[in-house]
């Protein structure tokens, strides 16, 4: 499939987060510390799930490593990028660059089409889409199964068909590393097998490590291996 | 490069009458600004122009801006009389190149009947008449541009100063009908609506003695013992010596004399204090709808932290989503200050049309420097106060709204 090939993107790099502890001040002053990893390497190309109840550290582990949230203190580096000692710009682009984001209630634009939304970050840097990336992003739709004619607003698609389009959105840029928060989650359980269809098809051609965050069974189920976090922690 | 266009267009599409509303509010508040400053110039310009004619006149002491606005303007008023003796002098005096009365008292249809001299009409024969000739007999009058009288009409005017009341209280000159026999071209002025008469025959009408010894004569010099008070003179000197010598002469005790000119200079300086005074209301709207647009966007922030966020997670730089902001309110505000001048422009061009068919005076309506720097200040000023939402975003932690 060769829409979902990236032969021509960058290599996947391996993770190494150490000493990572994130902590946030609570009301009286106490601080609560809400993450606290030792050491946790992933080759390029694994397909992780990361578990465990509700308040465990895995939302903010996955921002951590997509450099939206700075720990209190250890690094992230993705291959040879420190995400921490990059200035805030540099993390923008790299972001932009490597990771594709898919959140539990997609976040796509109401008012635009399904092509506009999966071409927004084309504007992120640059005046706009060019026409192979255009074909890219129309290709993607189609593979996702919602053609780009299928709606003139994605206000008026179903949740499972917006999921798909914020999937292809997350693919535009053949993204090395793929991140998903949560992203069955406001699926039923059929939308949902398809989305995770979707993101491991996309991994395992492209050879793109891919973490996601779910308590959702199916989803562990069909993840390679399953990280279980309890209180910030690495639990067995 | 970045392209926050897209962004732009889905908030439009969310949200089309808030956004409309928004640029509605900011150009109504330019708008106030703009037709106050460009009517206020309108208005100066027009008047000028209406008091061309009026190179000095002379009246009975009193008030001098009543003088001008009842001798240049036709605005209805008992203007103390002046005596005739004065009249004697000045027709005289050899620096005169000609002068006219101006004898008020009755009304056609709501035109006012003035008395003149044949020089005023042609304005010392450099004024061409648009059709017929200068009335030549005791029963012949000219018309203004706008008195729906055809040459050869005849009519018979009624005494009074109010039109309506005339018609009741008022009576016909029995047996003191005009006939037209020219019509002046159009002027902008009130005189447009006047019907231009002989002054002997106004004189005659109210059962003053006529001029001359010889009851058919027209025009100066009038004889000593028929001269009747007039209520204004309008003097057209020789030359600019002769203006100021005039002035001075003729400011005593039995009679003043100005320049238009210098009467006006007050009244505009007036106009000008209330055209501040206007602006300063319209600039405190402008600021007051300007920063509740900002507070407007500042609540609609935060229900879009969360959206700011994805996009951040999405590879937007901080740049993008400043730029993104910035330019929503910027737009608004611009597109508001350019509607707000069309409006503007539009409003000063209606209450001219307005005060045009009330006055008779032409005020010619046109955008300057000052509306476009107006409009332009408050543009700058929004766009540069967007920066502050702006930054918000800029500044915002994408984890922290992503939470949200």
């Amino acid at each position: 499939m060769p829409a979902m090939s990236r032969s021509d993107g960058l290599p996947a790099p391996d993770l190494l987060a150490e000493g990572l502890s994130l902590a946030y001040a609570e009301p009286g002053g106490a601080r609560r510390t809400v993450l606290a990893l030792e050491r946790w390497a992933l080759p390029a190309g694994a397909a992780v799930a990361v578990t465990g109840p509700s308040g465990a550290g895995k939302t903010s582990l996955l921002y951590l490593l997509a450099g939206l949230e700075r720990p209190a203190a250890g690094r992230v580096a993705w291959g040879g990028a420190d995400l921490f000692a990059l200035g805030e710009t540099a993390r923008d682009a790299w972001r932009r660059r490597h990771v594709g984001f898919v959140f539990q209630d997609f976040h796509l634009l109401p008012g635009l089409s399904p092509l506009a939304n999966v071409l927004l970050p084309a504007g992120f840097a640059g005046l706009g889409p060019d026409r192979a990336l255009k074909a890219r992003a129309a290709a993607l739709l189609e593979r996702v199964g919602v053609p780009p004619g299928r709606a003139r607003d994605v206000a008026t698609l179903s949740r499972g068909e917006q999921q798909r389009v914020a999937v292809a959105r997350a693919l535009l840029f053949r993204p090395p590393i793929l991140l998903a928060d949560e992203p069955t989650a406001s699926l039923d359980p059929a939308n949902g097998a398809a989305v995770v269809d979707l993101l491991r098809g996309y991994a395992a051609e492209a050879g793109a490590t891919l973490i996601v965050v779910s308590h959702d069974p199916a989803v562990l189920a069909r993840m390679g291996a399953v990280l279980r976090l309890a209180e910030g922690r690495l639990a067995a | 490069m970045m392209n926050p266009l897209p962004l732009l267009r889905a908030e439009w599409r969310r949200n089309p009458w808030g956004n409309l509303a928004i640029v509605l509010l900011i150009a109504l508040a330019v708008a106030l600004g703009v037709a106050v400053s460009a009517q206020e110039r309108a208005l100066r310009l027009g008047s000028g122009r209406a008091a061309d004619r009026f190179d000095l006149l002379v009246g009975a002491p009193g008030s001098q801006t009543q003088l001008v606005l009842t001798g240049v303007y036709l605005q209805p008023a008992a203007l103390p009389l002046l005596d005739g003796a004065v009249l004697q002098r000045l027709q005289a005096d050899p620096g005169v190149a000609w002068l006219s009365p101006i004898a008020f008292g009755d009304f056609h249809q709501g035109h006012p009947v003035v008395g003149v001299t044949a020089d005023f009409v042609t304005a010392g024969g450099r004024t061409a008449l648009a059709e017929g000739r200068v009335f030549a007999a005791h029963g012949e009058a000219v018309v203004g541009a706008d008195v729906p009288l055809a040459l050869g009409a005849e009519f018979a005017p009624l005494h009074g100063a109010n039109p309506a009341a005339a018609q009741i209280a008022g009576h016909a000159h029995g047996g003191h009908g005009y006939r037209v026999v020219g019509r002046l071209p159009r002027g902008g002025t009130p005189w447009d609506r006047a019907i231009l008469a002989p002054v002997e025959a106004v004189w005659e009408v109210h059962g003053l003695p006529a001029g001359h010894a010889d009851e058919a004569r027209l025009g100066p010099p009038w004889d000593a013992p028929f001269v009747a008070p007039v209520p204004a003179l309008v003097v057209k000197p020789k030359g600019v010596a002769d203006a100021y010598r005039l002035r001075a002469a003729y400011r005593g005790k039995d009679s003043m004399a100005l320049f238009p000119a210098e009467v006006m200079v007050e009244l505009y300086r007036t106009l000008g204090d209330a055209r501040d005074v206007l602006a300063l209301v319209a600039v405190g709207t402008q600021v007051l709808v300007v920063a509740a647009v900002l507070l407007a966007v500042f609540a609609t922030l935060a229900a879009r932290r969360r959206q700011i966020a994805v996009l951040r997670a999405l590879g937007a730089t901080r740049g993008y989503v400043f730029l993104a902001v910035w330019l929503q309110v910027a737009l608004l505000v611009g597109a508001g200050a350019g509607l707000g001048l069309l409006l503007g422009w539009g409003g000063a061009l209606g209450l001219s049309a307005a005060m045009a068919a009330r006055t008779g005076l032409a005020l010619p309506v046109g955008l300057g420097g000052a509306e476009f720097a107006m409009a332009g200040a408050l543009a700058l000023a929004g766009s540069a106060l967007a920066a502050l939402p702006a930054l918000a975003a800029f500044r915002r932690p994408p984890a922290a709204g992503l939470r949200q």
